[in-house]
């Protein structure tokens, strides 16, 4: 039986990745120690979900390792890699749509005899995943019957069941509406300070990744190109470069970290044609 | 839970009306009455003729088991397979299975026509082996990275089955040579179940049983197969050797299947639609409940191939492609949209 009470130490030493001749990720190191709330952020096409996928042994590295603990990730089986790391992925497309309870219950596979029953420990976690991500009260309904917000937490709910000690979660914002945005962002810490579990997101919106997130790491060019907390990464000369392009950082009084903004450039054909033709 | 009840009393019902039925009438009571003095639990008078006991017990009865098993292993490995390549079209007979079978109970057949009733062990085996192979070599050709999509799992299907029905004219017109009557084998691919003795009955009950037993038990894994390969490998499914289980199980029920009864196509694509529709698509309920409805359906579809137009007997295979073929578009046409890619 695979046990997930350890708090361990993820670490991705060199890694490099690439999809046939195209390099995705060159010589990258990065640690995520228990408890820690990371965003990966970057451009599109930086590598962001591939260096998720690598942290989730579900792509192998062309040179390097990716370790848990001290042991290589690909010396694990699935369950007990399962019981250590819990992946919430971008998109969830089933051809039979299950109920949300078993879906969740899907989250014990790894716990699983050879007889496929639920024990009452099993049991016991998926109830308490769904109280945990306040998904207890359409635990019979469909998943195509919920919300974006409710199924992204249901989603969570299912990783969570593995009873895992890092949770890994690929845009876990997308397609939600700003305030569910927040509540499963809010959700996420809340749970990472509960457990001490840690968490690692790749994240399309830098603003909300500063504000959520202790720790930013910035892809580009094939590497990390900023590690650091959001004081430290959300500054012009690190972005800029990262993302290519001229930004716009407002400072607030009521934040530390300023919010970046693509800068609107003054709008040349299109407009300046109308108002020749009145 | 009601709705499996219900389906268990079908069942029951549905064999007795069968083996009621037929050329000579045996009311139903006598039926139950026979079958609880044969298993000693009844010691009443007798009110039916020796003959109406040799007709239930040695024509009717293992017939009607027979379909009933038949129609288990269809309907799960319908189950098997849409889970395996999720995908709801995804039935034996569609994906070539089923042709793979009795290709290889035809080479079989006349293997044993011509070396002797000594090789008749090798129907089932060379069943099994051609339903395996077919299986691997219709996902092999309809994946396309990492997905089955719908477009080219029906063309591959298709492609693979029309090939195999060709392979199968060219075998039979080869073992005419050896003065095999070729008429039987083409009445055996239309589909029916024939009589046959209890000691199959029990090898084929055997078979079934244990294969539908390992699906059911492998319920929870297959809802996280459905999820897609990589959210179930993180979910802890090792994937690799649950789809290879599954392929080795679902050939496995397939071939018994069709040693059995022949090319029977649709069972496996009519019954888990039923099945979900009453039990919802989570396959600790989807596969006992296929099992039961499999079983019910197929029991009367015998029933209406062997009744309906007496003295001819209707091939099964007819019967269940006039009620699948039609519900196969029908899918086809409404999940246009979700298969679209």
């Amino acid at each position: 039986m695979p046990t997930g009470t350890e708090r361990l130490t993820l670490s991705v030493d060199h890694v490099t990745f690439g999809y046939d001749q195209r390099p995705v990720l060159e010589d990258v190191s990065v640690r995520i120690t228990p408890g820690e709330r990371v965003a990966i952020v970057g451009a599109n096409g930086a590598g962001k979900t591939t260096l998720l996928k690598l942290m989730a042994n579900l792509l192998q590295p062309r040179a390097g390792t990716v370790r848990l603990g001290t042991e290589n990730v690909r010396t694990f089986s699935r369950a007990a890699l399962a019981a250590h790391v819990g992946v919430v992925p971008q998109e969830l497309a089933m051809p039979f749509t299950l109920a949300v309870r078993d879906l969740v219950e899907c989250g014990r596979t790894a716990y699983l005899s050879w007889f496929g029953g639920l024990a009452t420990a099993d049991r016991h976690a998926v109830d308490e995943a769904l109280a945990a991500t306040g998904t207890t009260a359409f635990s019979d309904r469909s998943l195509d019957e919920l919300s974006g917000g409710e199924r992204q937490r249901v989603v969570i709910a299912m990783a969570l069941a593995q009873e895992p000690a890092i949770l890994l979660l690929d845009e876990p914002t997308q397609h939600l509406d700003l305030t569910r945005q927040g509540e499963v962002l809010d959700l996420i810490a809340a749970l990472s300070r509960q457990r001490r579990l840690s968490i690692v997101a790749t994240m399309h919106d830098l603003n909300l990744a500063a504000q959520y997130f202790d720790r930013l790491i910035v892809l580009a060019g094939h590497g990390v190109a900023a590690d650091g907390p959001p004081s430290r990464v959300m500054r012009a000369e690190v972005l800029e470069a990262a993302y290519g392009g001229t930004l716009e950082f407002v400072t607030t009084p009521s934040r530390e970290v300023p919010i970046v903004l693509p800068v609107r450039r003054p709008a040349r054909g299109a407009s300046i044609g109308i108002e020749e033709r009145r | 839970m009601t709705s499996r009840l219900l389906l268990s009393a079908a069942l029951v019902v549905a064999i007795i009306v069968a083996a009621s039925a037929g050329a000579v009438r045996i009311p139903p009571a006598s039926i139950v009455s026979m079958v609880l003095a044969r298993a000693g639990l009844a010691h009443g008078p007798r009110g039916w003729s020796a003959t109406d006991e040799t007709i239930v017990f040695e024509v009717r009865l293992p017939r009607v088991l027979t379909a009933a098993l038949v129609g288990a292993a269809l309907s799960t490995a319908g189950v098997l397979f849409q889970a395996l390549l999720r995908n709801p079209l995804a039935d034996p007979y569609a994906i070539g299975t089923s042709g793979g079978a009795a290709l290889g109970a035809a080479l079989g057949m006349t293997v044993a026509a011509r070396f002797g009733n000594t090789m008749v062990s090798a129907v089932p085996m060379l069943a099994f082996a051609g339903a395996v192979a077919t299986t691997l070599l219709v996902y092999g050709l309809a994946r396309v990275g990492g997905r089955t999509p719908i477009a080219t799992l029906l063309l591959a299907g298709v492609i693979v089955s029309v090939t195999l029905g060709y392979a199968m004219s060219l075998l039979l017109l080869l073992s005419d040579r050896y003065g095999r009557d070729t008429r039987l084998v083409y009445v055996w691919l239309l589909g029916g179940v024939t009589t046959i003795q209890w000691a199959q009955v029990a090898a084929l009950g055997v078979l079934i049983a244990g294969g539908c037993s390992i699906a059911w038990a492998w319920g929870r894994r297959l809802n996280t197969l459905s999820l897609g390969e990589e959210p179930a490998a993180s979910a802890g499914l090792d994937v690799e050797r649950l789809k290879t289980a599954v392929i080795v199980v679902g050939s496995l029920l397939t071939a018994a299947a069709v040693s059995a009864a022949g090319l029977v196509g649709f069972v496996g694509l009519i019954v888990p639609h039923i099945a979900r529709l009453l039990g919802g698509p989570s396959h600790t309920r989807l596969i006992p409940t296929a099992m039961l409805g499999g079983a019910t359906f197929l029991v009367l579809a015998d029933l209406l191939a062997r009744t309906a137009a007496p003295p001819t007997e209707i091939p099964l295979g007819i019967v269940t492609a006039f009620a699948g073929g039609p519900l196969f578009l029908y899918l086809l046409r409404r999940s246009r949209h979700a298969y679209r890619n």
